[in-house]
C-alpha cells in the first residue's frame, strides 16, 4: 500500500488526514471519525481476523478497537503513526480475548480460497491448495509467534515498526518470525516443493 | 538453515549478495529456500478480504455510543503544527493562483502534486515495479529501488482529488498490493489496488 516513509513526512496524505480527523473529533466533530474508520477498518479487520482465527470475531475486535481509540483520542500523542496507534489497540485487544480464554466457541477457520488473489491461472489450483493450507496452519501457530508472523508477512511491517506496536524487542521478534517460519515449513512440507 | 539464509529472508542481505547466497547453495538447501521463497509469497497474497458491507455503518454506530473524547493536557500543550493537508491546500491554492496569473499573461504555476510513497516487502525478488492507471499500465515505466530489509520503494508524483487503480509487478508476476485497503475488480478476475487522494 502507498505509504509514508516516516510520521513527520509531509506528503504522507494519510497521516495527515488522520491527524486532521483527530483534531476535528477533538474540537466537537465526531463524523470526522468515519474517514479513520474508512481508511483503517477493512486492514484492522484482516489484522485481527488473521490474529484470533476468525473473520466474525476479526470484525467485532476491529469494531471495539476503532471504537475504544475513538475514545482515547485525547491520549493520542502523536509521537507515532496514527496507524500504528490503532494497530496497537487492536492487537491488545486480540491478545485480551486469547488470554481470556474466551474461544470455548471454535472459529470459523479463515480460508485462503476467500483471502488470497492469483494473477495466474496456471498456477491457481496449487496456489489456492496453499494458501487454504497456510492460513489453517498460521492458526495452529501459538499466539505470539502467529501475531509476529503475520506482522512481517502479511502486513508487511518492518521490525522497528512491529516494535513500536508490540513493545516487544526486535531481537525478539527475529526469533519469533524465524521459529514461526519453521513451523509453517514443517507443516506445509510438500506443498511448498515444486510441481 | 544458515545463518545468513535467515538474513535474507529478513530482507537483511543487500540483492548482490541475497543472489550469490543463492547461487551457492547446495541442491538440498537451495530447494529449502525456494520452499521459503513460495511461504512467503503466499503469505504475501493472504489477507485481502473487505470487511462486510455494513462494518463501517456499525462501526460508526459504535463508535457514536461512545462518550465524546476529550483533549488531554497533552493535546492541549503540544506545539501545534503544520498538517501536511494544509500545506496540499497552499499548494492548490498557489495554482489557483497561477492559473489566474496565466489569465493575466503571466506565466502559469504547476498543478499541486502529492508524492505517494509505494513500497513493497520482498526479500527475494529481483526486481518490482508499480504499473497502475497513472502510468500508462506499463511495470517499465516505474520501478521500484530495493532498500535495507528487503523493502521496495519509489516514490510517483500524483495529483490529488482522484482515484487510482495500480497492481505490483514482482519478477514479472502481477501482485495485488496485500495491504490495500480497498480493492477493485480489473475485469480479468484479479483485482486492482485502489488509492484515493
Amino acid at each position: 500500500m502507498p505509504a509514508p516513509s516516516g510520521p513527520g513526512d509531509p506528503f504522507d496524505l494519510a497521516e495527515a488526514a488522520d491527524r486532521d480527523a483527530v483534531e476535528r473529533v477533538l474540537d466537537g466533530d465526531a463524523e470526522a471519525f468515519a474517514g479513520v474508520v474508512r481508511r483503517h477498518g477493512a486492514r484492522l479487520v484482516g489484522l485481527c481476523a488473521r490474529v484470533v482465527g476468525s473473520r466474525d470475531l476479526g470484525e467485532e475486535l476491529a469494531q471495539e478497537a476503532l471504537a475504544r481509540a475513538y475514545g482515547s483520542l485525547g491520549a493520542f500523542r502523536g509521537d507515532c503513526r496514527f496507524r500504528h496507534w490503532l494497530m496497537r489497540i487492536a492487537l491488545n485487544g486480540c491478545r485480551d480475548w486469547l488470554k481470556a480464554g474466551a474461544r470455548a466457541e471454535s472459529p470459523t477457520a479463515l480460508s485462503g480460497e476467500e483471502v488470497a488473489t492469483w494473477r495466474h491461472p496456471e498456477r491457481e489450483a496449487s496456489a489456492r491448495q496453499l494458501g487454504v493450507a497456510l492460513a489453517e496452519a498460521l492458526q495452529r501457530l501459538p499466539p505470539k509467534y502467529r501475531e509476529a508472523f503475520t506482522l512481517f508477512h502479511v502486513e508487511n511491517l518492518g521490525y522497528e515498526e512491529m516494535r513500536a506496536i508490540t513493545g516487544v524487542s526486535v531481537n525478539a521478534l527475529k526469533v519469533r518470525v524465524h521459529r514461526a517460519r519453521q513451523m509453517l515449513m514443517r507443516r506445509l512440507g510438500p506443498l511448498l516443493e515444486e510441481e | 538453515m544458515g545463518d545468513d539464509l535467515r538474513r535474507l529472508l529478513d530482507g537483511d542481505l543487500p540483492a548482490d549478495q541475497a543472489r550469490a547466497l543463492l547461487e551457492s547453495l547446495p541442491p538440498g538447501a537451495r530447494r529449502e529456500a525456494q520452499a521459503l521463497q513460495r511461504l512467503l509469497e503466499a503469505a504475501a497474497r493472504l489477507d485481502q478480504h473487505a470487511p462486510s458491507p455494513d462494518f463501517a455503518a456499525r462501526a460508526m454506530a459504535r463508535v457514536r455510543s461512545r462518550p465524546a473524547p476529550r483533549r488531554s493536557a497533552w493535546t492541549w500543550l503540544r506545539t501545534p503544527r503544520l498538517s501536511p493537508l494544509f500545506a496540499l491546500a497552499g499548494a492548490a491554492a498557489a495554482a489557483l493562483v497561477g492559473l489566474s496569473a496565466t489569465w493575466l499573461g503571466r506565466p502559469q504555476a504547476p498543478a499541486p502534486q502529492a508524492r505517494v510513497h509505494f513500497e513493497y516487502r520482498a526479500p527475494l525478488a529481483g526486481a518490482v515495479s508499480v504499473a497502475g492507471d497513472f502510468n500508462g499500465w506499463r511495470p517499465e515505466a516505474t520501478p521500484l529501488a530495493r532498500g535495507p530489509g528487503g523493502l521496495w520503494t519509489a516514490e510517483v508524483p500524483l495529483a490529488p482529488g482522484r482515484r487510482y487503480q495500480y497492481m505490483l509487478v514482482v519478477d514479472g508476476a502481477w501482485v495485488t498490493d496485500p495491504s490495500a485497503a480497498v480493492l477493485a475488480d480489473d475485469g480479468f478476475g484479479g483485482r486492482n489496488a485502489v488509492l484515493e487522494l
